[in-house]
């Protein structure tokens, strides 16, 4: 049932529909129209393509991209499928701990891990000098590629633990219990029952690990790797100019790759949805562990969270340390480096003011495109939802540079300035980057609310605007904050889009600090207490974030369907 | 196909405790089933008599007791090692498989070869009339055709006993119906020991060789279906299994002769029964309204329709005798004549048909 | 409504937002810089000091950033000056227009450091610092590995030094392009190019920015980097345990600052350039976390024992006179050339440098030595001539700005990436026929 198409919703609708084509499809389009250009005559051409097909050296991007983002996938498998079997399967004390704990990478923006991971474990790092004494081999843990997917995989091994325990929770218990009663157990359980089933939920989260990976600049770009898509790309326009093609050519190819890997793991669930046939109910009884078993399990999630957790130690370490250099840890210890961020604090000032417009403007787009789709009869609405959902499979490189085209000729109103280097267009990029997850947030909050709610109001003779702020926001302000501070908590670490629009320190946030304190000899220490400020804004973020919901979920007192 | 002459096995139920927690489930119960018998479990919700046959397939765990099967106690032995057949209420068809490897799966764990797989599943298909379904995927099937399958599934790795956990609670009424013909065909086909759960009354009568009434973890009571329904020793197999009317009063000496007096102070002569405290029960379709025979089992009560329901086959009249409500239900034929609330009528039973519990 | 509400709040931000920024302060200065924070922070919190009327905005940018930046906004041009290492960076922004001439009147700094001119001939740019180029290495590292300290370019070179080494690559950093530049006018084009390729045959790592060298050896990554000295002094300065050398074939090169055309704020933008070069503004260069070079002679009574002085210890710089007419004219194309034949075929090239050595290990017949002299020719072989190389119309090609047919006539039609593409198959084939030949003198 729909509610009546108002002259108001009407024009947000267009308004929105602009926002969203101004800064997201234009962009996107101009990035791809230039891939097409031909440099001289700009003329359409797909030369530009076959330059990059026919060059090795980018086929070798491509290919190690491709090869970084499923090692990862692999690798994060490795580390979620242990904690996952253990918390969902055996009763035993660490649980929570595990799943609390194994979210924690998420929060550590990406790129400064690798810094603090290239310590610990690089070549003459904690790790490998102890290996080397007491055993006499090192393993290459971050040479190369490998320090790629090494740091990748720790950091969104999340997505899949999570997603793996949510299916695994929701494997009808007598779907074990059937095969048990027919012979089978253990092993032979998990392979033939267990893991089909909870495969929907798995390749949902290693569809969205593999696209964040494919993409991702900074981690690449910090472990100075340069042959992979990403980094190639930002290093030829940062070195060659915005007029070099290959830039485009990578970053549409990018795009695609990413729209594709969406797409497939799409089709790949399509027909799939096994809960229609289960009833849920949570899996098997947990069993509980001998004494044998519970030595064994410790002991290998033990060391699975020592390795997810390593970026973390080691960049807590580099920010308080004075000098590390091939020792197991540095030499000493000080607080000066978190006393010189303080003293420069616009970078976290910066931060602030962005992540908080934008999450502002996440959450009101959020709850605008949400109450009209699912509410209302526009036409033409469901693109709203489909474009605003699209920028996930835009890389923040992509919308970057696309941004600089679009928007380097246009200056400010007013004023001398180009519109590209102006901050808010930071903001705009942050806005329109983690969109999706707002989105998603409000229109979950949305969905539980009966629309009968609304129309008993209107029976009363509220006007659209009464009943939004009197009946749905307040009902759904659980997901509304939620998203907020997801919205908020990611935008701070964001660095891909932040990058290249970046035009003058005092409009630097927090991420771009960081990567340009990593640029100095003496800029490690402060470098490194700016991400610890940054892991600790994110992780309070997410924790308030997740106590606000469960105390507004326990705060429903009518079953609103 | 199925020869199970070799393989019937009974079940014995020792002294059994089951304990959740602290709640205790199962209160030390002793129940044997024989060889090839269709025996049910019959109770209300909470009364153990699942947890009681998940203890028999193995997914519950006594605190105190012996299951033995056969000759075997498996009370320690885990699911997968006892081989009995277990169909579950919601069927648990594997969705990812199709038809045929759901039921191919048993045989598939007992490493047998492909080819007699093949053949086994066939003919197991076959035998709960699902020919031709083989590549079809529990999606797409009903909810009929989905047990059908669970039940194929089970059968073909000859299991020792079967179980069955509420099967046709999911099924319409037309369909459960043609259900329980089917099963219970099947079962007397193959001869094997199967234990049915259920909580309709009518089920445990249609198909049961034997039923235990469940109730607080206990058996209430244990015996054929007409056995239970004619002779409860308790009240609670009494109102399970069919509605009754009861009285509670005493017997007592009147003359030389036995004489039972209700609460209400409703009276009834040449009792058959020893004196003390006691109650009555009759069922409802054991009454006459103004029936005018003078026998000298035909006990006579005057009474007032208060409540009429139309049953379609039977009419139900609930009859206000001395401020006892008693429920009294009379076959509706055509030209039934057909009494109207506030008539006053007479009722009366054959005093052979009342049935006694002490208090 | 509630649409109507935050539309006018956001509005009302938007507003104050562009009544700031198009409120220009008549106190202030923008620079356009790629030096780091500490060197820029350090000089704008003394010059403020000075000049408490005047705020510095500083907008950092890479060097090539630095100089696009400059070029799109030229029409509409809101910087004051450009401060940087490399001198080439200024030379391209002289010849397109875009920097205002000014000379300081401030004395005590010398014509020449080393056998280079410290400002533009043409008074276009200053120099107010030198820094020339050298080798890092971590102690502890060295210690650990059994390793020599390096002090010719030629060390790096050998095999002891295998997978020890890295450098960042000319594209990426001014001043690592300086150093490729500095070898290739120093010894020749073609031997000079010979003796890149032998360096990065031990590099371990060729890294993404410039600073990744310094890093990597400040941290134990690996040994011995090549660096512009600032780098490798700055390091000790901040107490790591690294050492710093400057090889016999340096040159050392002014880093400079420059009015830009049509500043804004021109008046604040000398007086900064003055600053810079006055006895105060100088010594600042010593400061631990910035260590370079001050042009003032005087300065050096004030630094640390073991800091190089350039105007005393004249074998630093001499060897080498640098032409910067010549860097500029083929910048673009050496850089793609390092990276084509060198940093994307960084493992090919590593293999066969590494299958040489250990030929070069055994007692090698004469055949064997045939073949090893042929497998550093092959390794050795440039795609294009030092004339090609030098010729501007050829160098075209690799100009930025493409836009004009005519930049392309004696080569029309070829674009960079085409080239690019013939040069990778070259260099592929010549690196695994030399790793081939190196094998089979290894086993006769």
């Amino acid at each position: 049932m729909k509610l009546r198409n108002t002259v108001s919703l009407k024009l947000t609708f267009f308004l929105i529909a602009s926002f969203l084509i101004i800064f997201l499809v234009i962009p996107v389009v101009s990035v791809f129209y230039t891939a097409f250009i031909d440099p001289y005559s700009g003329n359409f051409t797909i030369v530009n393509f076959l330059d990059f097909f026919k060059n090795r050296l980018f086929i070798e991007s491509f290919f190690n991209s491709f090869y970084v983002a499923i090692m990862s996938v692999i690798l994060a498998s490795t580390f979620a499928l242990p904690l996952s079997y253990f918390t969902t399967r055996f009763q035993f004390r660490g649980s929570v701990l595990i799943q609390s704990l194994g979210f924690i990478p998420l929060i550590m923006p990406p790129f400064v891990g690798a810094v603090a991971l290239k310590l610990l474990f690089g070549t003459n790092g904690t790790v490998n000098l102890f290996l080397n004494k007491w055993m006499g081999f090192k393993v290459p843990f971050m040479e190369g590629l490998n320090g790629v997917i090494f740091a990748e995989s720790i950091h969104y091994f999340p997505f899949i633990l999570i997603n793996l325990v949510a299916s695994l929770n929701n494997i009808d218990k007598t779907m074990e219990e059937s095969a048990q009663n027919l012979g089978s157990s253990g092993l032979n359980l998990f392979r033939k029952i267990v893991l089909p089933l909870s495969m929907p939920g798995y390749v949902a989260g290693a569809s969205l690990v593999f696209l964040k990976v494919f993409d991702d600049l900074g981690t690449p770009l910090l472990l100075d790797i340069n042959n992979m898509l990403a980094p190639q790309a930002y290093l030829r326009i940062s070195a060659i100019g915005i007029d070099d093609p290959m830039g485009y050519v990578m970053a549409v190819i990018l795009v695609v790759t990413s729209l594709s890997a969406m797409w497939i793991a799409k089709l790949a669930l399509a027909g799939k949805d096994y809960s229609m046939l289960q009833k849920g109910g949570g899996g098997l009884a947990k069993r509980k562990l001998n004494f044998m078993e519970k030595i064994m399990a410790y002991g290998v999630i033990i060391f699975i969270l020592f390795i997810v957790l390593a970026p973390h130690i080691g960049l807590t370490l580099l920010s308080f340390g004075t000098i590390w250099s091939f020792s197991y840890f540095p030499d000493a210890y000080t607080l000066n480096h978190y006393k010189e961020i303080f003293e420069t604090s616009n970078f976290i000032k910066n931060t602030f003011l962005y992540c908080s417009i934008a999450a502002f403007i996440d959450i009101l787009l959020g709850v605008l495109i949400s109450y009209i789709v699912i509410r209302t009869s526009i036409r033409g609405r469901e693109f709203l939802d489909y474009i605003a959902m699209a920028a996930l499979a835009i890389p923040g490189l992509a919308l970057g540079i696309g941004y600089l085209r679009t928007f380097y000729q246009y200056n400010l109103p007013f004023s001398n300035q180009p519109l590209a280097s102006w901050w808010f267009i930071i903001v705009i990029a942050l806005t329109i980057r983690r969109l999706p997850y707002a989105l998603r947030a409000c229109n979950a909050a949305l969905t539980q609310i009966s629309i009968y709610l609304e129309e008993s109001a209107e029976v009363f003779g509220a006007s659209r605007y009464i009943i939004l702020k009197k009946i749905v926001i307040p009902l759904m302000i659980a997901g509304i904050l939620a998203g907020f501070i997801t919205s908020f908590a990611t935008a701070a670490v964001e660095l891909s889009a932040t990058i290249m629009l970046v035009s003058n320190e005092i409009d630097a946030p927090l991420s771009y600090a960081i990567y340009a304190y990593m640029q100095t000899a003496a800029g490690r220490g402060p470098g490194a207490a700016l991400g610890v400020i940054a892991v600790v804004i994110v992780g309070v973020g997410t924790y308030f974030s997740q106590r606000i919901i469960e105390r507004k979920q326990s705060e429903k007192l009518i079953n609103l369907n | 196909m199925y020869d199970n002459s070799n393989f019937q096995t009974g079940v014995n139920i020792k002294d059994v405790d089951v304990f959740y927690g602290k709640n205790h489930v199962i209160k030390n119960i002793n129940i044997d089933i024989k060889p090839g018998e269709f025996f049910t479990f019959l109770g209300p919700s909470g009364c153990g008599k699942t947890t009681l046959l998940r203890l028999i397939a193995g997914f519950e765990s006594a605190s105190k007791g012996k299951v033995i099967i056969g000759e075997n106690d498996v009370t320690t032995l885990p699911p997968w090692k006892r081989n009995i057949g277990m169909v579950f209420q919601n069927y648990a068809l594997w969705p990812h498989m199709s038809v045929f490897k759901n039921v191919a799966f048993g045989l598939e764990q007992k490493k047998i070869e492909k080819i007699e797989i093949f053949s086994l599943v066939k003919n197991s298909l076959e035998l709960v009339g699902l020919e031709g379904f083989e590549n079809r995927r529990p999606s797409q099937l009903s909810g009929g055709q989905q047990q059908r399958v669970a039940l194929a599934r089970t059968l073909v790795v000859k299991p020792m006993i079967l179980l069955l956990d509420e099967p046709l609670s999911n099924l319409d009424a037309k369909l459960r119906i043609q259900m329980r013909k089917d099963i219970l065909h099947l079962q007397r086909k193959l001869g094997i020991t199967t234990i049915f759960v259920t909580h309709d009354q009518e089920e445990a009568n249609v198909m049961s060789d034997r039923v235990a009434v469940l109730n607080n973890g206990i058996v209430e009571q244990l015996g054929r279906p007409e056995d239970l329904y004619n002779n409860p020793i308790n009240l609670f197999t009494a109102n399970f299994l069919g509605t009754t009317n009861t009285l509670e009063g005493e017997v007592v000496s009147n003359n030389g002769k036995l004489k039972f007096i209700s609460k209400e102070n409703i009276e009834i002569n040449n009792i058959k029964f020893k004196t003390g405290k006691c109650k009555i029960l009759l069922r409802p379709q054991n009454f006459y309204i103004n029936n005018n025979e003078i026998k000298d089992e035909l006990v006579k009560l005057k009474g007032k329709i208060v409540e009429k329901e139309f049953l379609g086959n039977i009419l139900r009249y609930t009859i206000n005798v001395s401020e006892k409500k008693i429920l009294v239900d009379l076959i509706h034929e055509d030209n039934s004549l057909i009494y109207k609330i506030e008539d006053e009528i007479e009722l009366s039973f054959d005093i052979n048909k009342l049935r006694f519990l002490e208090s | 409504m509630i649409i109507r509400i935050n539309r006018l709040f956001i509005a009302f931000i938007a507003y104050l937002i562009i009544f700031c920024s198009s409120f220009a302060n008549a106190g202030e200065l923008v620079v356009v810089t790629s030096f780091p924070k500490d060197l820029s922070g350090a000089f704008k919190a003394a010059f403020e000091k000075k000049n408490p009327s005047i705020t510095v905005n500083i907008i950092g940018k890479k060097t090539t950033a630095g100089i696009k930046y400059i070029q799109e906004t030229s029409s509409n041009n809101t910087s004051d000056l450009f401060w940087a290492s490399a001198p080439d960076a200024f030379e391209v922004l002289k010849e397109d227009g875009l920097l205002a001439k000014y000379s300081s009147a401030v004395t005590g700094i010398p014509k020449k450091v080393g056998s280079y001119p410290i400002n533009d001939p043409d008074g276009y740019y200053t120099g107010f610092a030198a820094a020339g180029y050298g080798m890092m290495w971590n102690n502890r590292y060295l210690e650990a590995n059994n390793l020599p300290k390096p002090s010719t370019w030629a060390d790096m070179a050998k095999a002891i030094y295998h997978n020890h080494t890295g450098m960042s690559a000319p594209s990426r950093s001014g001043t690592t392009h300086l150093t490729v530049e500095t070898l290739l006018q120093g010894e020749g084009f073609e031997k000079g190019w010979a003796s890149w390729k032998f360096i990065a045959g031990n590099f371990k790592t060729i890294t993404a920015r410039s600073f990744g060298v310094p890093d990597g050896v400040n941290s134990g990554d690996f040994g011995v980097g090549v660096v512009i000295d600032f780098f490798g002094l700055s390091s000790i300065g901040s107490g790591f345990p690294t050492g710093f050398i400057y090889p016999k074939i340096t040159t050392l090169v002014p880093a400079n600052i420059g009015v830009i055309n049509k500043a804004p704020n021109a008046d604040n933008a000398k007086k900064f350039i003055d600053f810079l070069l006055t006895p105060e503004g100088q010594e600042i260069l010593l400061d631990p976390r910035i260590r370079r070079l001050p042009v003032n002679p005087k300065t050096y009574s004030k630094a640390p024992a073991d800091f190089p002085n350039p105007f005393k210890d004249s074998s630093i710089g001499k060897a080498v006179k640098f032409d910067v007419v010549l860097s500029k004219s083929r910048y673009n194309l050496i850089n793609a050339m390092f990276d084509v034949m060198i940093t994307y075929r960084l493992d090919d090239l590593k293999t066969a440098i590494n299958a040489i050595h250990k030929a070069e290990s055994k007692d090698l017949s004469a055949e064997g030595k045939n073949l090893i002299k042929e497998a550093r020719a092959l390794v050795a072989a440039l795609p294009i001539t030092e004339n090609q190389a030098n010729d501007p119309a050829f160098a075209k090609i690799f100009k930025k700005k493409r836009k004009k047919a005519k930049d392309i006539e004696k080569y029309t039609g070829t674009r960079q990436a085409e080239m690019e593409a013939e040069w990778d198959a070259f260099v592929i084939d010549n690196y695994s026929k030399a790793t081939e030949l190196a094998n089979k003198a290894a086993s006769l």
